[in-house]
């Protein structure tokens, strides 16, 4: 998944090492052992909804369309005033445990005294494999790879000339395996990553978590509670997500990016997810005042089950 | 002329007759191990099964019966069927299974016409929505649990009436009380697991 704050930072000069990167992915997929898998973001009876700021936490076959708006501070002409991002990403299962994703968007940006602009971002593409799958534990863990390619998107929209890769990991943990009664529906996913990038751009370090309470969970797993059917399918969720620069490249900026992501996730177990949070930013760099994002996820896997677009392209063996 | 009309004629009483004998015998057994009983009675292959029927299948048999409407169930061991209504002509289908304990597969043809054809447990009612399908459902003392090859199952709580749809290749389960879980994609080996539960014959 793109990192949706790219926008809001400037580069420095940093040389990319592809070997290093290559084997820090090489040593992360040979260390985790890999246990029984399967192909959803679900963990036994947890099913963690798609998240709008953090990657997902699982590879698998589906499509999400998130679209943000963020105010800015502008204090020079020209200076953006509101950036609002349209992106899709397209999620496609290769094995049941290892999938990859492509993604793209457009960005339009508001600006003080000038008129507003629109152009591409970046395209970015991401290899992403289920190593640990826990059901009883609702635990699952993933490791990734994203590369976003420089030059495929409009730099006057903030796109950057360089590329970037991103190792990293991504990890949900569902608390139902514990006696804690109506705790139970409560869950935490997590992201940690190194984006390296080449050329003439800041390298960052991205790091997030997120903490949820499902209803879906607490209706099916813990108590039937009177509440409204509409209430039954929510997934309250706040997330947070942190970039720091670990490079400094002469010229440009190298600001700490942090934003603060609380919302709600509604499902119905129909084959879609809808999702909006507030983007709160906590850093001048993230932005100035409280932004929106919101997100529609298609599951294909629910909705075209029997076709190729909702299955793993390989599968080991048929079933009877 | 004449002999066309007196054809079709025949064809047409043949037709009532034969769907009349369907809805009178819902199935017949084609497979069994193990000591499998109907109230009782020993069952043996070629054996009817009728309306009314308790199936039980003792731990380590297995029973699989050719249904009328071309429909198969294989039950697994140590389980308790019960065919409450199994009717089959050509205004459509009304199957009712009820489900005391163990597992079945049911592999359900398409047919003519609307279709019913739903097995209950304790816990709640899974019942086919798409015109064939491929399934499997499990009854636990306080929960029921349903995987799908093909087709769409839906699965609704006997208490709180709430109920989810079930495609192909997913699967889900629903504690006594409660909503269902919401489906998720099954792992091939937990299709394994239940084809191998229920697909053991001599």
């Amino acid at each position: 998944m793109k990192n949706k704050l790219t926008h809001h930072r400037n580069c420095r000069n940093h040389r990319y090492r592809l070997s290093k990167i290559s084997n820090i992915v090489t040593l992360a997929m040979i260390g985790l052992t890999p246990t029984a898998v399967n192909a959803y973001t679900a963990a036994g009876d947890r099913n963690f909804p798609g998240q709008l700021v953090l990657p997902q936490i699982g590879p698998t076959d589906a499509l999400w369309v998130p679209i943000t708006t963020q105010p800015f501070e502008a204090v020079n002409p020209n200076d953006k005033t509101r950036q609002t991002d349209f992106n899709a990403t397209y999620s496609k299962l290769i094995t049941e445990q290892f999938g990859i994703q492509l993604g793209d968007g457009l960005t339009h940006l508001d600006r003080l005294h000038a008129s507003s602009i629109t152009g591409a971002q970046n395209f970015h593409a991401l290899l992403q494999y289920e190593t640990i799958l826990d059901p009883s534990r609702e635990f699952l863990l993933s490791v990734q790879v994203e590369h976003e390619f420089g030059g495929t998107g409009d730099q006057a929209v903030g796109a950057k000339k360089h590329g970037a890769t991103t190792p990293g990991v991504t990890f949900g943990k569902g608390l139902g395996d514990l006696p804690i009664g109506y705790w139970r529906p409560l869950a935490i996913t997590g992201f940690a990553g190194y984006q390296a990038a080449e050329g003439a751009r800041t390298s960052f370090f991205q790091a997030g978590v997120s903490i949820q309470y499902s209803i879906p969970y607490l209706m099916s797993k813990v108590a039937n509670v009177d509440i409204p059917p509409f209430v039954r399918g929510m997934t309250p969720i706040a997330e947070v997500f942190f970039t720091t620069p670990v490079s400094r490249i002469s010229g440009q900026g190298t600001n700490t990016t942090l934003v603060v992501a609380p919302g709600v996730s509604y499902s119905r177990g129909k084959g879609w997810e809808l999702g909006i949070e507030a983007m709160i930013p906590t850093t001048r760099a993230t932005g100035h005042g409280i932004g929106v994002v919101a997100q529609l996820l298609i599951q294909l896997d629910y909705l075209l089950p029997e076709s190729l677009l909702g299955r793993p392209i390989f599968v080991p063996t048929e079933l009877p | 002329m004449e002999r066309k009309l007196v054809g079709v004629l025949f064809t047409i009483f043949g037709l009532i007759f034969w769907a009349g004998a369907a809805a009178a015998t819902p199935g017949t057994v084609v497979g069994v191990s193990g000591s499998c009983t109907d109230h009782g009675r020993a069952l043996n292959r070629g054996d009817v099964v009728q309306i009314g029927d308790t199936l039980d299948v003792p731990a380590g048999g297995n029973l699989k019966l050719q249904m009328a409407d071309g429909s198969v169930i294989s039950v697994a061991p140590d389980s308790s069927m019960t065919v409450a209504a199994y009717s089959i002509d050509g205004s459509g289908r009304d199957v009712r299974l009820s489900l005391a304990r163990g597992a079945l597969r049911a592999q359900v043809t398409s047919v003519t016409g609307p279709s019913t054809f739903e097995v209950s447990t304790a816990a709640g009612t899974a019942s086919v929505g798409s015109a064939s399908a491929d399934w499997f459902i499990k009854a636990q003392p306080d929960a029921a649990q349903v995987g799908v090859l093909a087709g769409t199952i839906d699965l609704t709580s006997t208490e709180t009436a709430q109920s989810v749809s079930i495609p192909a290749r997913w699967g889900t389960h629903l504690e006594t009380g409660l909503d269902p879980v919401l489906p998720r994609v099954w792992a091939e080996r937990e299709f394994n697991t239940v084809i191998r539960l229920t697909g053991a014959y001599p």
